[in-house]
């Protein structure tokens, strides 16, 4: 059966790790934001620094969805972790009763 | 079209700056989905059908971070390039520059020498002017056309580089960008009605609007206590970097005096900052929480020490003149006094709110003696107490609104005009809240408490005096509110009339019966009358 070798708390554990490092990317996008908007301010003349803040702005949300995303599944992760444990404490009680 | 003068006046560094911010950016998201593939390394125990299908989940987001980190280190290459051609095409220009500004000569857009003043020249400057042009106009035009080259090629390569020309952007349609395009209540929204419409959404939906519009929910009223928090952790990660890279270009160059004043404010700002986030990672004498953050202006914050959402007693502390964020590190010392006074009273759970949501005035003279500021700050406040009302979990909670020297008087104004939604008022130290007597404030005269050092230098503006804008001494006698214990403080010399600056900022010491009264008060119970 499914995951049989596996403990739910080890489950747990590692979504909340997942869960984590999301918001850890969040805070990194964060100090990655608004640095290109500086720039542009110093060199206005240049294409280049205007193409350079168009890719920031595009992966600053790119990495935001997918930290998103990242925080969603490890979310659903740790709720049939949840699950999980919550019948093998159920079956250890039916059976330990028996 | 990069312009000579553009060319002329690009500070390379400014290249430099940006090249290290792309290579950081490359390194960390790196580091990340290093960090996914080792998190999903400790499964190795989970096996079947749903394991793989949870695996490959993850190791999707592996990949997507790792071809994410590829595209900004290309990215951060070609900054680099551009921080070497265009650096290189600026020095060749240097020399050249300064010798047509010596000689008064115009130099147009595209790099071409004239001489405007040539039929003024003679003799042996005509030459020596025919001889500087000959020199530097072919370097200009190459340095130009090299400058323009690179500009052009590296605009369109880091074009080709976004996540969307590289294929990693979420597609249209996608739950998490659909969740997060979601319509976010504007800022004036009842907050009664921004609990409903928050309650409505999908977890998914949360998350996904927290992840990718912080900073609309974070100063949002009505939005839950912890969901704040984690937005605004966000905003002040963000505020942070935009303050430090401020720093760093102003430090770089030669500045103006305007510019130094805003270096030191840029400065102060962030030391403020940095007293937030001592107080964030700190977890006594309470979990804090971030319920806004804002550096426009003289910068905003509000940091509740303890969850308001949960708590039995919540109370709000305003400070005055001179709030602003860099000075906030104080302001949040006195409410975790204040939180742990009132646990000292028997209060079961506390949250004390330092609450710097409003522009404060910045000096005694000629700002503490005008009304603008608290006219500004009452709609704010009215909305932050009832969304503390919408949001707290349980029985209502018993709330306190607490204010010092010209906090005092905003909560004069909120109570007069809009009626403020809470239990008890408190006026420390107040040059007036804006009322003849208790019973203008729009609120049960029985709840409202004030207290004033005798050696407090409030004193003098608090004189008789019918054109006194803020009115009367709420501690007076004839005010009406239940004047309550603190000690005299420090006396000032006979020409202030006993009177000291310092007293007016002592009622938070921890002898002070002011602060024990304040406790009571917060808890509920009656405090020491004076």
């Amino acid at each position: 059966m499914d995951g049989f070798t596996v403990k739910p708390e080890v489950l747990q554990t590692a979504a909340v790790e997942l869960c984590g490092i999301a918001e850890q990317v969040l805070r990194d996008a964060a100090v990655f934001s608004g640095v290109q908007d500086a720039m542009n301010d110093q060199a206005p003349g240049f294409d280049l620094m205007r193409a350079a803040a168009e890719c920031e702005s595009s992966w600053q949300q790119a990495i935001q969805t997918q930290a998103a995303k990242l925080a969603v599944d490890g979310d659903t992760l740790d709720l049939n972790a949840a699950r999980y444990l919550a019948t093998e404490v159920s079956n250890t009680h039916a059976l330990g009763g028996r | 079209m990069v312009s000579f003068a553009d060319l002329r006046d690009i500070d390379p560094y400014v290249f430099r700056q940006g090249e290290s911010a792309w290579f950081d950016m490359y390194n960390t998201i790196k580091e990340r989905g290093y960090d996914v593939r080792r998190a999903v390394d400790k499964l190795e125990a989970w096996t079947g059908a749903a394991a793989d299908a949870g695996k490959a989940t993850f190791r999707e987001h592996e990949q997507r971070f790792l071809a994410g980190a590829d595209a900004l280190h290309a990215a951060y290459l070609l900054l680099r390039q551009a921080g070497d051609r265009i650096g290189a095409a600026h020095a060749r220009i240097a020399e050249g520059a300064a010798e047509v500004g010596y000689w008064s000569l115009t130099v147009a857009a595209d790099g071409t020498i004239t001489d405007h003043h040539s039929r003024t020249r003679y003799g042996d400057e005509a030459a020596q002017i025919r001889d500087v042009i000959a020199k530097y106009q072919p370097v200009f035009h190459a340095a130009m056309a090299e400058a323009n080259q690179a500009d052009a090629e590296i605009a369109a390569a880091l074009r080709n580089l976004t996540a969307e020309a590289v294929g990693l952007a979420a597609p249209g349609g996608d739950a998490t960008t659909t969740a997060a395009a979601t319509a976010i209540p504007p800022r004036g929204t009842a907050p009664t009605d921004v609990k409903k419409w928050w309650d409505s959404l999908s977890p998914m939906q949360q998350e996904s609007l927290l992840f990718t519009r912080a900073a609309e929910l974070g100063a949002l009223d009505g939005v839950p206590a912890l969901a704040r928090d984690r937005a605004n952790r966000l905003r002040l990660t963000e505020e942070k970097s935009e303050l430090l890279a401020d720093q760093q270009r102003l430090l770089a160059k030669h500045r103006t005096h305007d510019e130094e004043l805003w270096l030191k404010q840029v400065t102060d700002k962030l030391h403020g900052i940095d007293d937030i986030e001592k107080r964030l990672n700190f977890m006594a004498p309470a979990e804090a929480f971030l319920l806004a953050v804002d550096g426009q202006g003289n910068g905003r914050a509000i940091i509740a020490s303890g969850n308001p959402d949960t708590a039995t007693n919540v109370a709000t502390y305003i400070p005055g003149t001179g709030a602003n964020l860099a000075n906030v590190g104080g302001d949040i010392n006195r409410s975790d006094l204040m939180l742990q006074a009132a646990a000292n009273a028997g209060s079961p759970s506390t949250a004390v709110i330092t609450w710097v949501g409003y522009e404060a005035p910045q000096n005694v003279v000629p700002e503490a003696a005008e009304e603008q500021f608290a006219d500004g700050a009452k709609k704010n406040l009215d909305r932050f107490q009832d969304g503390l009302r919408a949001t707290h979990e349980g029985a209502p909670s018993h709330n306190t609104v607490l204010g010092h020297s010209y906090g005092s008087t905003v909560i004069g104004h909120a109570a007069r005009d809009e009626g403020l939604n809470a239990d008890e008022l408190v006026f420390v130290g107040s040059p007036g809240v804006g009322v003849g007597n208790a019973g203008g404030l729009n609120f049960p005269t029985d709840h409202i408490y004030a207290t004033v050092a005798d050696h407090d230098i409030i004193h003098m503006s608090n004189i008789e005096d019918p054109h006194d804008v803020h009115g009367p001494d709420p501690a007076g006698t004839q005010f009406g509110a239940h004047v309550f214990a603190s000690a005299p403080g420090t006396a000032g010399p006979w020409y202030t009339g006993g009177y000291s600056g310092a007293a007016h900022s002592q009622y938070w010491g921890t002898t002070n019966p002011a602060l024990e009264n304040m406790g009571k008060i917060i808890a509920g119970q009656v405090p020491d009358a004076h």
